[in-house]
């Protein structure tokens, strides 16, 4: 039998025409609604804050299921302001090419020009203007009733195409202005920001800094959801302090008993018939795997779909704690050849110290060739998420899914 | 120790003179000069350490391969001959003293109060800089002070001013404009560090004048630079004239920046530069500019393995991120200067930072971690005899101890 037909064919024992898990949400927040679970004292807060036209951050570690709480946050004002019978335009801007707040006003008129074209002359020509600029951009439009959902991404280079003519000027007096015709329209916006955690953090202060104004204008009728990591205590002073917003909701790492629910979900997503189990998996290899992803969302479907692809491959029946432990030898295995022996290199001195912070001692910095660890940042920033699980006091841990070289015996 | 020192003194100028300014390879001999006089003042104040030798062979041996490439003889064969034409080496007085770094007058505060005064505030860098506190540290000519503030190297009995003013009048009587504004530069220096920052800078505007007049746009840089201190270090004496000062400073600073630039000096010298105008910025409250500036001199500061430089870079650095509530980077920032000062083994680098850190935990209440940075800076500034800071860091263990009592209770 091929591999291929292996792989299908377990799947088809296992009852699922796919394996559902993803690290990353489904953008499209119906789909995306299947498959949430949690968080209902963070939406309960959010929820209100926001109908009301007020500033809303939220922070957590990387992978902690930022996204998916902000578009499953938007869905849910979307239909509960519809069910309201009331007007809104909500706007969701994932990620923006630049770090200024010149490149956050652009990213936040594109979809608001598109919203307003047929209404708006001034917001046909911004959206002229804007499409001219080779900015790639994924887009959907939800409309529930009177409340307009409008998803954006967006990427290439604003400076692209300029050459030819494709300027805008006063970009903020122009979004301000659209802000107040969609004002007028909807009675209420929505401007919704994701992803600027990940964008260098010095840049994003800067850019808050300098967006104060537009943050503070319009409360009441207008209201901004952001994304932060502020994830350390210091990053709290400091983040409170901006004094922009009206609810900071730090979202906390998943339960196991979470984890078991989004896992139930994701498999009911390729399952013919809804169910209540994990099935292929157990329990027990459930709360395994949400150790192994230190109860964050993001690694917990990572590593999830890795064993689970790895089992149908191996025609494994049923992944209990027996198979698991060998199909997670397998899985490190294969993850630690991707990666080069620089990386593997900071991740086995990571691991002896017990995690990477700015009190790494000496030893291990000269281990890793550099005499500071702010010469560390760079790579460090760059290796957060899927491989350096950032731990509350802000200590770097290596994924679980790095195996130890010397258990290993590698 | 000194005779080393003024060996190789005399051999840098010589090396320097041979070169002459226009020369491809001037920069990085001044850079290297830099380097070698600092790891020898740290040498001499806090005795010698493996580190501080390895790094001694290493700028050595490029000062030789420099010297070989540019001049035909190696760095030690024109250390040797300049030995043998001054007779410095054999020079009892020239002996730099290791116990104080002060040339003359009582106060050993922080601060420049008396005019023949030199405060090496704990060993900080002394050579060619004015007062140095902190992170002053500059690129250009280097002023070796005995504790009789005669010239080190150089025959003892004349000030160093004194010395400096008659190489100025050789140089104009034989009408040598490159040598005059040196000449100044070197004056303006000596003023600086005695404290007299007002005729330094008259000295190193009239070198400034002097290169230009020359065309010589790199010995402009450095004068421009050494002048841009001089004005930094008026702000600090002049409060009421401060902004005046910092704006001065600034704007001189950007001019040498441009001349650097332009004339595509060593990019350590550069570094340096952008290191002083980032710290006028700072001061100036324009947070922005400053923290490009700082971030841009500790990348470069760091690519050399320039560690003196890159410790006070990621101090100023740390201070500057405290300021502008970016919590997490000013304590990583510190931290490093912190383990920087220590792998330098120096005393007032460490107990500065060890300030700010305490400083910094107080502000972000952990009183506990305050305290123990603090009582180190303390007994750093006290070893340093500089008792103004010890009052300061006083008045911050007391609210430390206060913050960590429990509510009605005591401290233990």
């Amino acid at each position: 039998m091929s591999s291929i037909a292996r792989y299908r064919d377990t799947l088809r024992q296992w009852g699922l025409s796919d394996v559902p898990f993803r690290a990353t949400p489904p953008e499209d927040p119906v789909r995306l609604s299947r498959v949430f679970y949690g968080r209902q004292r963070e939406l309960d807060l959010a929820l209100p804050a926001l109908y009301e036209g007020r500033n809303v951050l939220v922070r957590g570690l990387w992978g902690v299921g930022k996204t998916a709480f902000i578009l499953y946050l938007l869905h849910r004002l979307q239909q509960e302001t519809a069910a309201l019978d009331e007007r809104m335009l909500i706007l969701y801007v994932g990620r923006f090419p630049g770090e200024t707040t010149e490149a956050l006003y652009k990213a936040l008129l594109l979809p608001l020009s598109g919203a307003l074209a047929d209404v708006e002359p001034e917001a046909q020509r911004v959206w002229d203007v804007l499409s001219g600029l080779q900015i790639t951009h994924s887009r959907q439009l939800q409309v529930e009733g009177k409340v307009d959902l409008q998803l954006v991404s967006l990427g290439g280079s604003w400076e692209r195409g300029q050459e030819k003519g494709w300027q805008l000027q006063n970009v903020y007096t122009v979004l301000l202005h659209l802000l107040d015709v969609a004002q007028q329209q909807y009675g209420r916006v929505i401007l919704a920001v994701d992803d600027l955690d990940k964008k260098d953090p010095r840049a994003v202060r800067d850019l808050l800094e300098d967006a104060t104004d537009l943050l503070r204008r319009g409360q009441g009728r207008r209201g901004f959801l952001l994304t932060g990591r502020f994830t350390s205590a210091l990053q709290d002073v400091s983040g409170q302090m901006l004094g922009l917003f009206s609810e900071i909701i730090k979202l906390p790492r998943m339960s196991t008993n979470d984890l078991y629910h989004i896992a139930v979900n994701y498999l009911n997503t390729v399952r013919k018939r809804p169910s209540g189990d994990v099935t292929p998996l157990t329990p027990e290899v459930v709360a395994q795997i949400a150790e192994y992803a230190y109860h964050i969302p993001r690694q917990f479907n990572l590593i999830s779909e890795k064993v689970m692809r790895r089992g149908a491959m191996e025609g494994v029946r049923q992944i209990e704690e027996r198979a698991f432990s060998t199909l997670w030898r397998m899985v490190q295995d294969e993850f630690s050849l991707e990666l080069t022996p620089e990386i593997r290199q900071l991740l086995y001195v990571a691991r002896r110290s017990g995690g990477l912070s700015v009190d790494i001692d000496d030893a291990a910095l000269e281990q890793l060739g550099v005499e500071t660890f702010v010469e560390l940042l760079p790579v460090l920033k760059s290796l957060e998420g899927d491989l350096l699980i950032r731990q509350e006091d802000g200590r770097l841990l290596p994924s679980a899914l790095v195996p130890d070289e010397e258990e290993h015996g590698g | 120790m000194s005779d080393v020192f003024s060996q190789y003194q005399a051999g840098l100028q010589r090396l320097l003179i041979r070169l002459e300014q226009d020369h491809p390879t001037y920069t990085e001999v001044l850079v290297y000069q830099q380097r070698l006089l600092e790891n020898l003042a740290r040498t001499r104040l806090y005795g010698d350490t493996d580190a501080g030798r390895a790094e001694r062979a290493e700028i050595l041996d490029r000062l030789n391969r420099l010297a070989l490439e540019a001049v035909g003889q190696s760095f030690n064969v024109i250390v040797g001959t300049a030995l043998s034409k001054s007779g410095a080496a054999a020079h009892g007085k020239g002996d730099i003293d290791a116990k104080t770094g002060v040339a003359e007058g009582d106060d050993k505060e922080g601060g420049v109060t008396g005019i023949q005064r030199v405060d090496t505030e704990g060993g900080a860098l002394i050579f060619g800089d004015v007062a140095v506190s902190g992170g002053d540290f500059v690129g250009g000519d280097k002023i070796v002070i005995n504790d009789d503030d005669s010239v080190g190297g150089y025959r003892s009995g004349i000030t160093l001013v004194e010395h400096y003013q008659q190489e100025l009048e050789k140089a104009r009587k034989a009408g040598d404009r490159a040598a005059e504004g040196m000449a100044l530069d070197k004056l303006g220096s000596a003023c600086a560090a005695r404290g007299d920052f007002h005729r330094a800078v008259t000295h190193y505007d009239q070198a400034v004048a002097a290169a230009r007049a020359m065309g010589d746009r790199q010995a402009e840089a450095i004068y421009l630079q050494n002048l841009g201190l001089a004005i930094l270090r008026l702000a600090d004496a002049e409060p009421d004239q401060r902004q005046a000062h910092l704006s001065r400073a600034t704007d001189t600073l950007l001019r040498a920046i441009g001349l650097f630039d332009a004339a595509g000096a060593a990019s350590l010298l550069r570094a340096r530069t952008r290191y002083h105008l980032g710290r006028c910025y700072h001061q100036l409250g324009q947070w922005r500019e400053a923290t490009a500036l700082l971030e841009q001199a500790r990348e470069s500061f760091s690519y050399h393995k320039a560690r003196p430089e890159l410790a006070h870079a990621l101090l100023e650095l740390g201070q500057l991120y405290h300021q502008r509530q970016d919590l997490e980077s000013a304590r990583i920032y510190l931290k490093d200067a912190l383990r920087l000062f220590r792998r330098l083994n120096d005393a007032d680098g460490i107990a500065v930072a060890q300030e700010a850190l305490g400083n910094f935990a107080l502000q972000t209440n952990r009183p506990t971690e305050a305290i123990v940075s603090l009582r180190e800076a303390r007994q750093g500034y006290a070893t340093l005899q500089r008792s103004e800071r010890v009052r300061a860091v006083d008045d911050l263990l007391r609210i430390a101890h206060q913050a960590r009592r429990p509510a009605g209770g005591t401290t233990s």
